[in-house]
């Protein structure tokens, strides 16, 4: 080629490139210095990523906190198919059969859906246990992998069930302190934006933003994890003993009105909860009301003496076992004559009961009843309390008085009945029950700290005294609940044997039994109600709730070392 | 000279940011795998000492534990642990001593 050829080819090289080189520095220019909008959201998008935080759930823990975790969250993985690999590689059968041996599951249901080339993820096996999943890893499997998720755990299955409850898939709570304290124990989500590298890794001095979860308190409750565990225990003893259809108790603290144990038979497993059925779930303490029968007559005795109608020397005839009342005839289990009214509750008198329900009259019962907490909440933190059945007096007919005071038209829970009891315990303080002691924060900042609450005062000291010392000649010789004392201790409480209203009519072989007391009698510290659905053969309330009562009562007082009254503190009347 | 090292310093506390955020970014990887270790222990921890499995434990190695009789209980009263008062203070105070405070006095 002739130098001139060359030249003009260097020439056209030079003015070539120099072109190019201006066009890329004017876009260069272009594009940093003209506002691109839509440019510059490509570009933030592409390299950044935003990620959300999810806060954990707090524990739930028993009154001595620390171990006694009764509830926590769990790291867990899905199991997860790609199936169209799986079909790709040819290998449905032999992945299903080696799946199938480590998660439990038919052959021919994982087959089945390993047998989907459409799609790119199925899921096997939610919340599988690391053993589980460190096993399918060692099996080698392609087209298995497996996501992180978090699993609410309750360490011992249908323990303490009615009272934690449950959280549900999407992680809100649904029944029990779970669904109560729902808003301590979520915490709430944060999030992270922040900047990412050409391989998607995140950049951390580059995080634009950085909100971190606000992890969910722990709630520390009342329930004592020793005294529960034998209450459940001897619940299942008596539903099997006596083949009931539902045995539910309570131990309740009785100055602070703190729960102790709350049981209820049947009960599920809340990490099993959706093959639960609705009666299993259900929290007879709080949940189901029953006509309580004879333990009612405390609360008609102890208005009656606070009104000062009768006194316990009092003598009343109690009709010879049959009492003729506005058209209607009362009767007594057991006939007698003339008794005092210390003796009348001895005996469970049910003439007698009507008889002073009468003296007191209509509209003052009533308002025993109420203050007594009958007919409406006690305000439990727990949901799905019932406020039971109390009519008003202006729906009463002439025989309402004279049957409310054996304990029939009238309908409570076991713990409005239990918290009537503890009043009286309680030198006539009706205090309101609560299960949640206090909420921690992760940081160990105290949000909530309940204090015991007075609810109302129904009888005054003077009268509750004189109440614990009739109530205490319940379980001696001679009385409905002897089978209820406890060896060393004074018991002080009243037996209930109530029939069933079925169909309008009470039915005499559907029968409600119940145990109601506190202990030590003298200095009372803790109340046990125990309340036994439709025993057989026997149905009394002394036979067949005093017993339970008895072995819950005696092995409470040795949990919580309570001692006996001592010789001092007697009361003296 | 200058421009060169402030340049070079520049690039040194670049790579240094990069560097601590890289470990920041495992430090932070190993506390949560360090928390979901503890919350499986905890969880193993707990259901190891619930009543049942202490329980079950028991019987498995057949061991039978049951209350101390009644009789076999020494209770000491609170003014026994005062060394004694007189008088009506004594008749106002006699009270059982908690088990805590027993142990104490031990």
């Amino acid at each position: 080629m002739s130098e001139r050829g060359l030249l003009r080819r260097a020439v056209v090289c030079t003015i070539v490139l120099t072109a190019a080189m201006l066009g890329l520095g004017f876009r260069l220019a272009f594009l940093h210095l003209a506002p691109h909008e839509e440019a510059l959201r490509g570009v933030r998008r592409t390299s950044s990523v935003s990620r959300k935080l999810l806060a954990g759930r707090g524990r739930i823990l028993d009154r001595r906190g620390g171990d006694n975790i009764l509830a926590l969250n769990l790291p867990a993985h899905h199991v997860c198919a790609d199936p169209s690999t799986i079909c790709r590689n040819g290998s449905v059968r032999e992945t299903a059969a080696a799946l199938a041996a480590l998660l439990d599951l038919p052959v021919d249901g994982i087959a089945v859906r390993l047998n989907r080339p459409e799609r790119k993820c199925e899921f096997l096996s939610r919340y599988a246990d690391a053993e589980t999943v460190e096993a399918i890893r060692a099996a080698d499997l392609a087209g298995i992998e497996f996501r992180p998720a978090v699993l609410r755990h309750y360490p011992h299955d249908s323990f303490l069930c009615h009272v934690l409850g449950f959280v549900n898939h999407g992680s809100v709570g649904s029944a029990g302190v779970e669904q109560y304290m729902d808003r301590y124990l979520a915490g709430s989500s944060g999030i992270v934006e922040t900047r990412v590298n050409a391989l998607r890794q995140e950049l951390y001095a580059r995080r634009d933003t950085h909100i971190p979860a606000l992890e969910g308190a722990d709630v520390h409750l009342t329930i004592d994890q020793n005294v529960q565990y034998m209450v459940e225990k001897a619940l299942d003893a008596a539903m099997e003993e006596h083949s009931a259809k539902a045995a539910w108790a309570i131990v309740q603290h009785v100055k602070t009105g703190a729960i102790l144990a709350m049981a209820s038979r049947p009960g599920y497993d809340p990490n099993e909860f959706r093959f639960s059925t609705e009666k299993s779930r259900l929290n007879r303490t709080i949940g189901c009301v029953y006509e309580p029968g004879s333990t009612m007559k405390a609360v008609v005795f102890a208005a009656a003496l606070n009104e000062c109608t009768v006194t316990p020397e009092t003598v009343i005839d109690c009709e010879n076992g049959a009492w003729p009342h506005a058209g209607k005839i009362l009767h007594d289990f057991h006939s007698y004559g003339e008794l005092t009214v210390a003796d009348g509750i001895k005996k469970s008198s049910n003439i007698m009961s009507a008889k002073i329900a009468l003296g007191l009259g209509n509209r003052r019962f009533y308002g025993y009843l109420c203050a007594f907490g009958f007919g409406s909440r006690l305000g439990v933190d727990l949901p799905g309390e019932e406020s039971g059945i109390l009519h008003p007096v202006r729906s009463w007919s002439n025989i309402s008085c004279s049957r409310l005071a054996i304990g029939q038209g009238v309908a409570v829970t076991a713990l409005q009945m239990l918290g009537a009891f503890c009043a009286i315990a309680n030198d006539g303080f009706l205090m309101r029950p609560y299960v949640v002691h206090r909420v921690v924060d992760r940081n160990g900042t105290v949000l909530l700290e309940r204090a015991p609450e007075v609810l109302s005062r129904p009888i005054d000291g003077e009268t509750a005294e004189i109440m614990r010392h009739l109530l205490r000649r319940v379980t001696e010789e001679g009385g409905t609940g002897r089978r209820a004392c406890v060896e060393g201790y004074e018991v002080a409480g009243k037996t209930g044997t109530a029939q069933k209203a079925i169909g309008g009519v009470y039915s005499s072989e559907a029968h409600v039994a119940s145990f109601v007391g506190f202990l030590p009698a003298r200095n009372p510290e803790i109340g046990v109600i125990v309340v036994v659905d439709e025993p057989q053969p026997l149905h009394t309330g002394g036979v067949v709730a005093g017993p339970v009562f008895k072995r819950i009562a005696g092995e409470t007082v040795r949990c919580l070392d309570i001692p006996p009254a001592p010789k001092g503190t007697l009361a003296r009347r | 000279m200058v421009v060169s090292s402030l340049a070079l310093a520049y690039v040194w506390l670049g790579c240094r940011c990069e560097s601590l955020g890289r470990e920041l970014k495992v430090l932070e990887q190993r506390q949560s795998e360090l928390k979901k270790h503890y919350d499986t222990e905890a969880f193993k921890w707990a259901r190891k000492k619930s009543p049942r499995n202490i329980e079950r434990t028991l019987e498995r190695r057949r061991i039978t534990m049951v209350w101390p009789h009644r009789t076999r209980v020494v209770r000491l009263l609170e003014d026994d642990l005062n060394g004694g008062l007189s008088g009506d203070a004594a008749a106002d105070v006699h009270k059982y001593a908690r088990l805590d405070r027993v142990t104490g006095h031990e």
